[in-house]
């Protein structure tokens, strides 16, 4: 998804995200051009003054495994897990060990038709605010 | 605030294809069912808000924040170069929410 320079891959979320319902379509952009960091930036079409930084949990939470419910996959058409991309939205402060990662309500967007919805995980115990420093 | 009485079994709807139906009344406890286009988010008030705090937190990026989080992550695992997120795992809802 987020390979090749011809054109970086818009994603689309129908519903919005909370706080933010009329930011639909976000251009997905690596923090670093060269270099596999798993973070990017989601750069708001409708508004150019809003962006996100997401990350691949993979990276920073090797343990994180959500599950999604079957409306919410169906919600952005995945059939199958593996069509899913997973990204998790950041808030970062000057200090890093007061960045957070939200945990609680990851992306979740099916890669053929980038499609994602915010998913909120009910009862789930992953933190809406996770330190992104544990161990300092 | 509009104010409506139902029964349960009896829905309301809202705008052309939102359906909220009552399923249950239990005590002090209100079952309700929602269906909505797969384009509008149907969340618990409570969540919801805390869901656009954070967000709304998340949209402002301090500069140099991004340079700091970068010096922060661990070099990817071997041979993880453009391996795809981990799969979130699909399950049975366990809440009814039907959609039209």
């Amino acid at each position: 998804v987020t390979d090749g320079s011809a054109g970086l891959p818009v994603l689309d979320f129908p519903a919005g995200l909370a706080g933010f319902p009329a930011a639909r379509h976000f251009l997905l952009v690596r923090l670093a051009v060269d270099e596999d960091t798993g973070i990017f930036t989601l750069r708001c079409l409708e508004d150019p003054d809003l962006q996100f930084v997401v990350a691949d949990p993979a990276r920073l939470f090797p343990d994180y495994a959500p599950e999604v419910d079957d409306t919410t996959a169906d919600r952005v058409g995945l059939s199958s897990a593996e069509d899913a991309l997973l990204l998790v939205v950041l808030t970062l402060h000057d200090r890093v060990e007061a960045s957070t990662a939200n945990l609680a309500a990851p992306l979740v967007v099916n890669r053929d038709t980038r499609t994602g919805v915010q998913a909120v995980l009910t009862g789930s115990p992953w933190a809406l605010r996770e330190p992104l420093t544990r161990t300092g | 605030v509009l104010v409506l009485s139902r029964h349960a079994g009896q829905s309301v709807m809202i705008g052309h294809d939102v359906v909220v139906t009552v399923l249950e009344v239990r005590g002090d406890v209100v079952r309700i069912g929602i269906s909505a286009p797969r384009d509008v988010d149907v969340h618990r008030e409570e969540v919801f808000l805390e869901l656009r705090a954070a967000n709304v937190s998340a949209a402002t990026v301090p500069e140099g924040a991004l340079d700091a989080v970068r010096r922060l992550l661990p070099p990817p695992p071997e041979g993880a170069a453009g391996q795809p997120a981990p799969r979130p795992q699909p399950r049975p809802d366990r809440r009814p929410r039907p959609r039209g």
